[in-house]
Parts: structure tokens; sequence; C-alpha cells
């Protein structure tokens, strides 16, 4: 039997993936989403982004679904994220992203909130400063790429190596 | 005309995605995706009352990344839109009523909608064949309709099975 709350997570999902792969450019969407299954914990989805050169960067996402609305007072989502799934995504060294998404039929909406460790405690409610929308995919898209610009594999000194390799 | 490369992929799983959400609307609605190649891309289960009825249809799912054509007073020309023959042998086997619904992704991902195997009380036995291959936009009056077409369809077959 699908529970109610079933129901608004596989819609939540569903409308995150729809909202982020719009296709705002003459080739098609910004980001690719790769949903990485119930059992994964604290990140939802794996999210590369599109036509960003020889490289691949990515980042991580965690979506709160929710029909119940928003706050009075601050029309913040009335979605809660407990503090354990705030570090252990803000643990990984990527860029991270709590998403939450208004599942209601009349709004269908998606808000992007960083969860790089500016706060690593409970969070009841989350800012709907930033929709998901063509300029925030944008502004998302050059956050991502300009994170990983400045990263380089040569470090890696792997034992893995095949010296045979040809 | 054919999408390229590996977009075509991620049109196809987009597509699935937006018909989950337009469906998901209606709260009596339970959507399952199905992973094999059967014609049928969702299976839909109705309910009433928070529980299933046993009431289900199928819906194919179809999209496209070239703008649709436009009239010149702005409005869209209705897409006709087709399935394969292998498909069409594959769902005249079937017994539940099948939709197809079609994404135009250039132009706000507008949905459009038709009847595969349409469910019509006339012919309880089994839904028929619907071969006028032109769509309609859907919405959300027209998924209501649709719905309410298909319970209708069951009510009336559940008789004709009874009598």
């Amino acid at each position: 039997m699908t529970s109610a709350k079933d129901v608004i997570g596989t819609r939540g999902e569903a409308l995150f993936e729809v909202l982020m792969t719009v296709f705002d450019t003459t080739t098609g969407p910004r980001f690719r989403v790769r949903h990485l299954g119930e059992k994964w914990p604290d990140v939802d989805f794996l999210v590369e982004l599109v036509d960003a050169g020889t490289e691949k960067p990515f980042f991580l996402v965690q979506v709160k679904a929710t029909n119940r609305g928003y706050t009075i007072r601050d029309k913040r989502l009335k979605v809660a994220v407990e503090a354990n799934k705030v570090r252990g995504l803000a643990a990984y060294p990527a860029p991270t992203y709590i998403v939450g998404i208004d599942v209601d039929p009349k709004a269908e909406r998606g808000y992007i909130v960083s969860a790089n460790g500016e706060h690593l405690t409970r969070v009841s409610s989350l800012s709907t400063r930033m929709p998901i929308n063509a300029t925030n995919r944008q502004l998302l898209w050059d956050e991502v790429r300009g994170f990983w610009s400045g990263f380089s594999k040569a470090g890696l000194a792997s034992r893995f190596i095949d010296a045979d390799w040809r | 005309m054919p999408e390229t490369g590996g977009i075509a992929s991620m049109i196809g799983y987009r597509a699935e995605q937006l018909a989950l959400v337009l469906l998901t609307r209606r709260d009596d609605l339970v959507v399952h995706q199905l992973p094999t190649d059967s014609g049928i891309d969702l299976l839909v289960a109705l309910r009433k009352d928070g529980k299933e009825t046993g009431r289900q249809f199928g819906v194919q799912v179809k999209a496209t990344a070239q703008p649709l054509t436009h009239q010149h007073n702005g409005g869209v020309i209705l897409p006709r839109v087709s399935v394969s023959q292998t498909t069409q042998q594959r769902l005249r086997d079937l017994t539940i009523p099948v939709a197809l619904f079609y994404f135009a992704m250039r132009d706000g991902d507008r949905a459009y909608f038709r009847w595969l195997l349409e469910p019509d009380p006339a012919v309880p036995a089994a839904p028929r064949w619907n071969s006028n291959e032109r769509a309609v936009e859907m919405t959300s009056d027209l998924l209501d309709k649709i719905v309410e077409q298909i319970d209708h369809w069951y009510d009336v077959r559940q008789v004709r099975l009874a009598a």
C-alpha cells in the first residue's frame, strides 16, 4: 500500500528532476540528474553540469518535499531537516544543497538552500529566497563550476596504476 | 524527427517524470514506473477513499525537443503522435485502457494527450484501438475527464461481467 508520505516523496523527487532539467539552453538542460536511490544516506541526487568543458563538475542534493505550504510570517517552506542529515550532507567534499519542493499542484515549486557547512543544526523550515528558475539554475551552474575549476587530480598519486595500459 | 545522441534517453526519462508530476496532481492516482519495454511506461492505479480499487490504466510517454509548429495566430498546431507497429501489436493484446502523453520540451513542457486503447462503455470487454493520431492539449479538466471515463468504463464492465 502506498502511503501519503510515499506519494509526496515520489512527487517531490519527480518535480525536482523536472525543475532542474528544463531546456534552458539551445542544446538542452544545464544539468543531468541522477537519483541515488532510497538506501543512500543523506544524499538523494547527484547532479552533473552539462556543457562544462572537458570536466564533469557535480553537486549533491537532498530533497525534502511537502504539501504543508509556507510559514505565515516569512513565507518559508514548511519542511524540516534533522541535524544529522544536515551534517551528513555537508560532510561531502563537494558542493551540497538542500532543495525544498512544494508539491501542491497549484505551486509545484522548488527552492535551493546551500548546505555547505554554513549551518549544522536542525532546520524546521527552508528559505524560499532562491527558487529553482532559469536565473538561479544559471547561478547554480556557475557556482558549482567555479568550485571545481580550482580542483585538480594532479595531486593524486594512485597505487592502482596499470603500468601496461595501452 | 528522431532525437540525437545521448539526449534522447534523457528526454525519455524526463518525459516520464513530467507525466508522473502531471498524474499525481490527483491524489487518487498511484503511478508505477515500468522497467521493461512493454509499450507502457507508467501503470496508473485508481484509488477510492485512500484504497486501491484494482482499476488500472497504462500510459505511454513520448516527447520532443523540437519546437512545435505554430500557426500565424500564435496557437500551436496540435501534434500527430504515432506509435510503431511493434508497439501497436503489443498494446492490442492488453485489456486495460492506455493513454499516450506527449511533452513538448521546447514549448514550456506543454503536454498533449490521445488515446491508444480507449475505454468505450459500448465495448466493455476490452478497450478499443484508437487510430486517430491527433493529440489534444492536456489540462487538469481533461485529466479529470480521462479518469472519469476510465472509472465509468470499469463500472460498466463490472456490471456486464456479473450479468
